[in-house]
């Protein structure tokens, strides 16, 4: 797994993304975007799992789901190898 | 210090614009603080009447009258301005400005242009044999210079492709007849050859250079947001990409480029590869984009031309967007008057008539 074309995303609060490689813009979520900060912190899906259960009042098999949609969501961008 | 008196063609601010204005608006932001007029072909292009750039603007014939015409027309012009700089942003008039480079020079007029042999060596016809010995991915190509020709041509790369003019236009083709339409169409306004070039999916993406003898001394590079019909880029933003800057650094340095140019990449959706499209010998119309983000390009060359230290550039803002639009500028008959009858917009010597 490769976090490299992550790392050099703009990344605003209100969940604006904009490529600087590319050029491509994107609308995320709040919840993708919290996943994309801590993936860009190199934290493993435990650890994103457990702040996601720590920030948000929702269960955890949602936050998984949330967690395996927005993986799928990222490699169909070409954001995550 | 004497302001130098610098002159741009390319007027021509339409839906296929030239980049004349741009360049314009990027040294009216030159520490210079050059005086500065335009070379038109017509009454009607825009920049003839964008006052807040220019304090003249001139007509010329078109660059088909050859460079003997344009000499005269530069020396009638030289005795009212004496230029220090003249910057051609076309395509189809550096043939004659490289040719009297050195009247010109000999005038005091400098210009930073490429040698006749590296203005051809990038032309699309001859871009593919130029750079055959290089790493650099091309899309399939074949020059016809006949109608019998473009069967072959067609068979042998496929549909869908790309008709194009040897100094602009391209069209997409999805069959022979549109091919053979868009050759007659092409051949009509362009003459001949005319290029066919395999189609290639995916996203346009763009440098603005400039080269010192090879050098890269700055270069943007942008990624197309939104295009014209005619394939113009009418929004961009600014990107960031190593590899386009990479690859243009060596391809510069390869064909001995100097001047300002333009490199247009595609990066293939389904495999990533980039390939050069063309190589355009003058600043692109989005040049501006380019200063805005930090590399006055245009201010470069001229200081280039006048044998100043040029500015180095390392870096630019990535992420600053583009969007052109049309306005509708109101002109006083009286300018109209001027451009017709005299060619010029303003008289120097009764400057209040033509108010």
């Amino acid at each position: 797994m490769s976090i490299g074309s992550l790392k050099n995303l703009a990344l605003s609060d209100n969940g604006f993304v904009f490529d600087p490689t590319t050029g491509n813009t994107f609308i995320f979520n709040e919840t993708a975007l919290t996943i994309v900060r801590c993936l860009i912190q190199e934290k493993s899906k435990e650890e994103i799992i457990r702040f996601l259960l720590e920030e948000y009042e929702v269960g955890a098999e949602e936050l998984e789901r949330d967690y395996s949609d927005t993986m799928i969501h990222l490699k169909e961008l070409g954001l995550y190898q | 210090m004497k302001r130098p008196l610098i002159a741009v063609s390319g007027m021509n601010a339409v839906d296929s614009p030239g980049p004349g204005v741009p360049v314009l608006r990027s040294l009216k932001e030159s520490d210079l603080h050059p005086r500065l007029i335009g070379f038109a072909y017509g009454t009607l292009e825009p920049g003839n009447f964008m006052t807040d750039f220019l304090e003249n603007s001139f007509l010329f014939p078109y660059p088909n009258a050859g460079p003997g015409v344009l000499l005269d027309r530069i020396k009638k012009i030289h005795s009212d301005y004496q230029m220090d700089v003249i910057i051609p942003t076309l395509d189809s008039e550096l043939d004659n400005y490289i040719a009297i480079e050195h009247e010109l020079d000999q005038m005091g007029i400098k210009m930073v242009l490429p040698g006749k042999k590296e203005l051809h060596t990038r032309d699309k016809t001859y871009l593919s044999e130029s750079l055959k010995d290089t790493e650099v991915l091309l899309p399939e190509t074949r020059t016809i210079q006949d109608i019998a020709s473009l069967r072959q041509a067609t068979d042998e790369i496929g549909f869908p492709l790309f008709m194009k003019g040897i100094f602009y236009e391209a069209f997409y083709a999805r069959n022979y007849e549109e091919a053979a339409g868009y050759f007659y169409s092409i051949s009509a306004k362009w003459g001949v050859p005319v290029i066919v070039q395999k189609y290639i999916s995916g996203e346009e993406c763009n440098i603005c250079a400039l080269a010192n003898k090879g050098e890269l001394v700055g270069g943007v590079v942008m990624k197309k947001l939104f295009l014209t019909d005619k394939g113009k880029a009418w929004a961009g933003v600014t990107i960031g990409n190593e590899e386009v800057k990479k690859i243009s650094t060596s391809i510069l340095k390869f064909i001995n480029w100097h001047g300002g140019c333009e490199l247009e990449f595609i990066i293939e959706s389904k495999t990533g590869k980039m390939y050069l499209l063309e190589i355009n010998p003058r600043f692109p119309a989005w040049v501006y984009l380019a200063t805005a983000s930090g590399q006055n390009l245009p201010d470069a060359l001229v200081k280039m031309a006048l044998g100043k230290s040029i500015p180095s550039f390392s870096s630019y803002e990535v992420g600053k967007v583009f969007v052109r639009h049309s306005w509708d500028e109101i002109i006083p008959m009286k300018q109209i008057e001027a451009l017709t009858v005299y060619g010029q917009l303003v008289d120097p010597k009764k400057e209040s008539s033509y108010e």
